[in-house]
């Protein structure tokens, strides 16, 4: 009876039930906010009233939104890039080695996903205007930087210990100095979890409020920061719009990886 | 080569956006609150500033408690030249010694402000605008809205309306509620448990929930979960005219608390500053700013619109608190609130 069961695929069914509940539970929320942005009424109520853009048209004349949803792809970008910089070569030196210092080390390059973001941007604030460095995209990108390394970190030394030490010991046998033992065998073996890492320091300091909160500048303003301003003062459905197309970015980032790399590749 | 896909794009954007980014500095750079605040307030103030000047002006959005720390941890160079923020960031800048003196002589306009609403900003600035925190409700469901507090309290803890108040994690709650009701109850800034005493029996009567973003009530007396909620008669007169003209609004007696918006001036920002804090006092840059935010001004020459004149607040009706006082025991009003009430 249980072998017929299996065979007709009915024992899936509880499975298969509770991912579809699952899946809802987490998506239906975001079809909301979707769903309210093209609302022609002057309020996010349900039901909606009618069907109309004229939301989409207030991002555009609404300057800040624009303007700081810039900027947080640039700073999302350039904060990835400068932790790959920063994290792949502390997880390389750091991964294999057993020393307590090695232990150490890496957990204080983890350190700043347990520290709460509001103490990490109020702290960095005072101590980058201390160096001189006020409030500025320079400060915003170190800013970023800092919580951005952990997640590159994470990920590239998960995948650098599971690499066998074989490919590059075969590689020096072969007459490979260090640094074409890295680009040529070493990086390419690591880059599902330079690319993975780098994923989610974007999507990360794209969301960011608290670090950005004290880093703000009349030019220099992340989205997040400039959607708080706005919802403090006056609520519309021009929120669910500029979230509609935060939430597009972010696709629109994951579809690129899977162009250029391919999301299977990441979780090998 | 695969290692060149992740450096290659990643070089390119982090070299545009360090030289995109690096943006001319603008004469004057000045805070605002965002959405329809900052819209009225660059068309009543910074664009008329800049047109008399033919100077230019960054507005920066965030929150006043970013900006006072962006310019404590900056003070010999600072980044924003005039705050314009709530009076409890006022007076933390005020505490830190952060501000320039501000006085008649040098802000001639000043002598149009009221002169008690000058005297509130101990000499380091002035309130542009003031609302008060009195009662939105809904018309259709408050026939005979509250005319007194505590008639408001009563009438919550009978049943006769579901009320929104304020929450702790609120800013508007150690003033507009708990000193609210010191006032009405009795008590002080050492005692506040004849206050706490009646937000309780709100709270256990079932009829009351308690907020803490201002989006909150306007949400739940669309929905028509609440029928009468503590709020901003500017922004409780905006939802009327936007999207719920079923609202009204009342302040009860003895009078609701009024939250004034504080301009101020940074010490070492520009000297520019000054001038637009006279443009920030001046009759024709409040008018046209009270019109559009239905607040009342600090001008008294101030011209507000038939529309508007019945539903500003006025200095002699509204309460007007110490600001500073509060915030002092603001930490031990809210562990007794937590563990008493909770919300």
């Amino acid at each position: 009876m249980i072998a017929l069961l299996r065979r007709a695929g009915v024992a899936r069914m509880p499975l298969s039930l509770y991912n579809l509940l699952f899946f809802t539970f987490l998506v239906a929320p975001i079809i909301v906010v979707v769903a309210a942005s093209f609302t022609a009424g002057n309020a996010i109520t349900v039901p909606y009233h009618g069907v109309s853009l004229r939301w989409y048209r207030r991002l555009i004349e609404y300057r800040p939104f624009i303007d700081s949803l810039m900027t947080s792809v640039y700073l999302a970008l350039s904060s990835a890039f400068v932790a790959i910089l920063l994290a792949v070569p502390a997880a390389i030196a750091l991964g294999r080695s057993r020393s307590a210092v090695a232990a150490a080390l890496t957990t204080f390059l983890l350190a700043p996903v347990a520290i709460p973001a509001l103490v990490i941007g109020f702290s960095l604030l005072y101590f980058l205007s201390s160096l001189g460095i006020g409030v500025s995209f320079v400060a915003l990108l170190i800013a970023h930087t800092v919580i951005s390394v952990p997640y590159v970190m994470r990920t590239v030394l998960a995948v650098y210990r599971n690499v066998g030490i074989n490919f590059e010991e075969a590689a020096a046998v072969l007459g490979a100095n260090r640094w074409q033992r890295f680009y040529f065998v070493t990086l390419p073996l690591i880059s599902p979890g330079v690319f993975a890492g780098a994923l989610f320091a974007v999507l990360i300091s794209l969301d960011n409020l608290p670090v950005s909160y004290f880093f703000g500048t009349a030019n220099v303003t992340t989205l997040p920061v400039v959607m708080l301003s706005y919802l403090q003062n006056q609520l519309d459905p021009a929120i669910a719009s500029i979230s509609t197309v935060q939430m597009l970015i972010a696709i629109g980032l994951l579809l690129v990886v899977e162009r250029t790399y391919g999301l299977r590749a990441l979780n090998a | 080569m695969r290692s060149s896909r992740i450096f290659t794009p990643g070089a390119v954007f982090a070299l545009t956006a360090a030289l995109s980014l690096s943006a001319h500095a603008a004469d004057l750079t000045v805070t605002a609150f965002g959405g329809s605040w900052e819209k009225a307030y660059r068309t009543c103030f910074v664009q008329p500033f800049e047109k008399a000047t033919g100077k230019s002006v960054d507005v920066v959005l965030g929150n006043p408690l970013q900006w006072v720390n962006q310019v404590a941890a900056n003070p010999s160079k600072p980044p924003i030249d005039v705050i314009v923020s709530t009076p409890e960031a006022a007076y933390k800048a005020i505490s830190l010694n952060l501000l320039d003196p501000v006085t008649a002589a040098d802000v001639p306009n000043v002598a149009q402000l009221d002169p008690r609403l000058v005297a509130y900003g101990k000499g380091y600035g002035f309130p542009i605008t003031f609302g008060d925190f009195g009662l939105m409700y809904n018309t259709k469901t408050v026939k005979n809205p509250p005319k007194t507090w505590k008639e408001f309290v009563d009438g919550t803890v009978a049943g006769k309306w579901q009320a929104a108040l304020p929450g702790i994690a609120y800013v508007a709650t150690p003033p507009g509620l708990i000193t609210l009701f010191t006032k009405v109850y009795g008590g002080s800034s050492t005692n506040i448990q004849p206050a706490l005493d009646q937000i309780k029996r709100m709270s256990a009567s079932g009829n009351a929930t308690f907020y803490s973003d201002p989006n909150t009530p306007l949400m739940s007396m669309r929905s028509g979960d609440v029928d009468i909620a503590m709020y901003y008669d500017g922004r409780a007169w905006a939802e009327h005219d936007a999207n719920n003209p079923d609202i009204g609004f009342i302040s009860p007696s003895p009078g609701s608390v009024a939250f004034p918006n504080m301009a101020q001036k940074v010490k070492n920002g520009s000297p520019l500053g000054r001038q637009f804090l006279n443009e920030l006092a001046s009759a024709d840059g409040q008018s046209c700013f009270v019109n559009a935010m239905q607040y009342a001004a600090s001008n008294r020459n101030v011209k507000y619109d038939p529309r508007v004149a019945p539903r500003i607040a006025t200095k002699d009706k509204s309460i007007w608190v110490e600001f500073e006082q509060i915030s002092e025991h603001s930490p031990q009003w809210i562990e007794q609130w937590n563990k008493q009430i909770g919300h």
